[in-house]
């Protein structure tokens, strides 16, 4: 059986269930444009009804609960495809400035230098007395070894930079982890509750997108609502309400103490993450910091230790115009000997080239086997030169044409690596002897054939075309041209993957659109449909209350 | 399909941002001229042009060493045509001289002027360019020939670099075109005469009739053989000019852009631009609201 008052509750549900909706409806139409956002859902439904002749009867509506449309899979991939675009955007931002210095289009960088080098040489060659030709190739040196050095510095900076990049992410990596930690917290107190913390898990969700574009994570959800981050290789950033947080290391493997990733485990352990980093910007700065920068840094390297020794070759075999011999064109090179990650006592000793002729520029590693034998190999070609050598503190040994030494007591495993061009391309520049005073530039071959005779210098000209670089494969500008080749492949490579996975982002964010974004139209619709049904409702408790009018009129 | 504005913003901003990136790279290019600006525009294209620049710059240094090579040459070339000239009047002197009519009196002065000639002759085998001696050897900063027409330098062969791997002879010693080593000591002969009219000899006014012969002979081996280097020097500036022409267009190819086509892209894209934003006001403009009261 129905009654007046009945209706009247019926009416009222409906009145307070439908202003819930129309509060939902205001809150979605105030984050049309939030970040992150998800539209809300009352969950209307049909209270439990009473069972009475003739049959059940309603008892009116409620609003059950307020549900976000959101899809987890969908911010899932978002979140994937995050790190991957974080990764690419910052590899390619970073390119860019590295493109800049292999940029031949202005004429001015070492390409055209290497070529007024040599034409300046030609120039010799015609008039091998003239004192104007002989400074004029004096400065054209200077400036080839200006372009390769500060091309070098200028790579050297991008790394820098890449380095504060670094440390810039993982503070922010450790703000937005102690966020989500406290996010945590409080979703969790939320929940407890009962209530579906919407707003908050938005929120959340937001951060943890911003995370995905800074450092690869993975994620789960535990049973009370709190999420567990785990960033690089497992690494539990944040779990419920504790938060851990990345550290800097400055290491020392990569030469010349670049800013390592440390885990920091809050007890005192830090382990160094750098290697397993997949993805995320922080990982597009290592890529340009410790792979591509270093592999043209080699190039630039090889290049003026090829130049270098060439050139001072062909000078030393010739005269002067002052009938100077084995002079040195450019500031000799140097080796570059040092230890590995080692374990043992054994310490590199200063190495020495004996002879320009014999050198070679690759980089040869000395591996101890056991305390008393080491062994040499050629790690630029992956040559075994010799197996099983005795050592000797303090004992000269020969390797690619330099002579080092190791003094102290070295450990099986233990490595030192000797190498002529390393560090070739910075401390690239003019003898002192030959900037002092050009006749010292050995235009001839034979003394008593003084000024006229040019041969030398047509052999100096002639190491323009010939093959000396790259185990004698290729010329000079050849080989430049080949590292200049690999920094556009990279640039290139990165813009477009960039532009590829910000397609797949666009349509992914698309797809949640779908899903969780507000679309005015729709909550427009529901408005009216609401406020529909709460003046309808309206009506009833009118209806109700003339019911009730009526029933106590019948007395008067 | 709900479709929210959110998407309708995201699809409108994300085409325009590509439509101003395209049109960006367009106005570049325009501006510019050149299709590749940094190597990623084009690897393979960089690594070409940069290749193609290097041997550009070689062909114009190639160039040079023709120009130093051939000034040399031309130089030769007509102080010996000046040479000929000295003979040719040592010789009709000589046979003037040698016949009866001319008397120690008339062959004494006749020995003055082929004393001068004799002078006339050294400065030309002692011919300096650019402050080289071109009958010199290696030792070129000082003269060849002594006062007595005697050869001091050495026979070095100067070598100019005129095309990639081609050498050409730009000096050209004097030993063999002024001395002995070329059959007759042509400086000897002019001064012999000399002394045999100052003498009134006239068996030897009479000898170096022939020797004169000889000798302009021999001079004129000397023109040849620069001639000869002349004209190679010429075929040679002419390939070099004629390589450095397709180098360019070939350059030109590779790194310019085709300006007639990058400015009708770059209208296309200022047209897909304007397009592409009044879609995307309309896109905006509508909503529901506009429809109820």
């Amino acid at each position: 059986m129905g009654s007046i008052l009945g209706v009247m509750n019926i009416a009222k549900s409906a009145l307070l269930a439908n202003q819930t909706a129309l509060q939902v409806t205001g809150q979605n139409i105030a984050n049309v444009s939030t970040p992150g956002y998800s539209r809300q859902v009352v969950g209307l439904e049909a209270e439990t009804p009473v069972s009475s002749r003739p049959g059940q009867l309603g008892m009116g509506v409620r609003a059950a609960d307020i549900r976000r449309m959101y899809d987890g899979f969908i911010e899932n991939e978002i979140n994937k495809e995050n790190e991957m675009l974080g990764w690419l955007g910052a590899k390619a931002a970073a390119t860019t400035q590295v493109e800049q210095v292999f940029n031949e289009s202005g004429g001015s960088g070492i390409g055209s230098a290497l070529d007024g080098f040599f034409s300046a040489v030609n120039d010799l060659s015609n008039n091998p007395a003239g004192s104007t030709e002989r400074m004029n190739l004096t400065s054209k040196a200077g400036t080839l070894c200006m372009v390769i050095s500060q091309s070098y510095s200028e790579l050297e900076n991008t790394r820098r930079f890449s380095d504060t990049s670094i440390e810039g992410a993982i503070r922010d990596i450790n703000s937005k982890a102690s966020q989500i930690a406290s996010l945590n917290r409080e979703i969790a107190n939320a929940e407890s509750a009962q209530q579906s913390a919407n707003d908050l898990r938005d929120k959340r969700g937001l951060l943890l997108k911003d995370l995905s574009g800074l450092i690869n994570i993975n994620t789960f959800n535990d049973e009370r609502g709190q999420l567990t981050v785990m960033v690089a290789d497992g690494e539990p950033l944040v779990e419920g309400r504790n938060v851990k947080s990345l550290t800097t290391v400055k290491g020392s493997s990569m030469g010349g103490g670049f800013t390592e990733v440390g885990f920091d485990y809050g007890d005192g352990t830090v382990h160094d993450i750098t290697g397993s980093i997949k993805s995320g910007s922080i990982k597009g700065y290592i890529d340009v910091r410790d792979d591509l920068i270093p592999r043209l840094q080699d190039g630039l390297d090889q290049l003026a230790a090829g130049v270098t020794n060439e050139v001072n070759n062909i000078n030393q075999a010739g005269y002067g115009l002052d009938a100077s011999h084995g002079v040195d064109f450019f500031e000799p090179l140097g080796v570059s000997f040092v230890a590995g990650a080692n374990t043992g006592t054994g310490a590199a000793q200063v190495g020495t080239i004996p002879d320009n002729n014999l050198l070679s520029l690759d980089t040869f590693e000395l591996k101890f086997t056991d305390a008393a034998h080491f062994d040499i190999t050629d790690t630029t070609t992956g040559t075994v030169i010799s197996t099983g050598n005795i050592y000797a503190p303090g004992g000269n040994v020969m390797a690619g044409g330099m002579q080092v030494a190791i003094q102290g007591a070295p450990a099986a495993g233990d490595t030192f690596y000797a190498s002529a061009a390393k560090g070739a391309a910075k401390y690239m520049a003019v003898s002192a002897t030959v900037q002092g005073d050009s006749k010292k530039i050995a235009a001839a071959t034979d003394p008593t054939k003084l000024p006229g005779d040019n041969t030398n210098a047509l052999s100096m000209a002639a190491l323009q075309t010939s093959h000396t670089m790259s185990g004698g494969s290729v010329s000079f500008s050849d080989y430049y041209t080949s590292v200049m080749d690999q920094a556009g492949v990279y640039a290139q490579g990165a813009s477009t993957d960039k532009e590829f996975h910000q397609n797949l982002l666009n349509n992914l964010e698309n797809t949640r659109e779908t899903v969780s974004g507000v679309s005015l139209d729709e909550e427009i619709t529901n408005i009216l449909k609401f406020q529909r049904a709460y003046q309808a409702a309206a009506k009833m408790i009118t209806v109700a209350d003339e019911l009730l009018q009526s029933v106590l009129g019948l007395k008067q | 399909m709900r479709i929210t504005e959110g998407q309708i913003n995201n699809t409108v901003l994300d085409g325009l941002f590509k439509r101003v990136d395209a049109l960006m790279k367009s106005q570049v290019a325009v501006t510019t001229g050149k299709r590749i600006n940094k190597p990623s525009d084009d690897p393979i294209g960089a690594a070409t042009a940069s290749a193609q620049k290097s041997y550009l710059s070689r062909i114009d240094q190639y160039g040079k060493n023709i120009d130093t090579g051939s000034s040399n040459l031309k130089m030769a070339d007509s102080v010996l045509m000046d040479a000929q000239s000295i003979l040719q009047r040592a010789k009709e002197l000589a046979v003037e001289q040698a016949t009866g009519t001319a008397s120690a009196v008339t062959r004494n002065i006749a020995s003055q002027e082929v004393g001068g000639l004799f002078k006339d002759l050294l400065g030309i085998a002692n011919t300096r360019v650019n402050n080289r001696y071109i009958f010199a050897g290696f030792k070129n900063d000082v003269p060849p020939f002594d006062a007595g027409g005697n050869y001091t330098s050495d026979t070095g062969v100067i070598m100019t670099e005129i095309e990639p791997n081609t050498f050409v002879q730009t000096n050209l010693p004097g030993d063999a075109i002024f001395s002995a080593a070329g059959g007759t000591d042509v400086l000897k002969v002019i001064s012999d005469l000399s002394t045999a009219l100052a003498g009134n000899d006239v068996p030897g006014i009479k000898a170096s009739i022939d020797e004169l012969d000889a000798s302009s002979s021999q001079i004129a081996v000397g023109q040849a053989s620069a001639g000869s280097k002349e004209n190679l020097l010429d075929t040679s500036r002419q390939r070099m000019d004629d390589m450095k022409l397709n180098l360019q267009a070939l350059l030109s190819n590779t790194e310019d852009v085709d300006i007639a086509d990058a400015i009708s892209q770059l209208s296309i894209q200022q047209a897909a631009l304007s397009a592409a934003r009044e879609v995307g006001a309309k896109l905006m403009q509508n909503s529901l609201l506009d429809f109820i009261r």
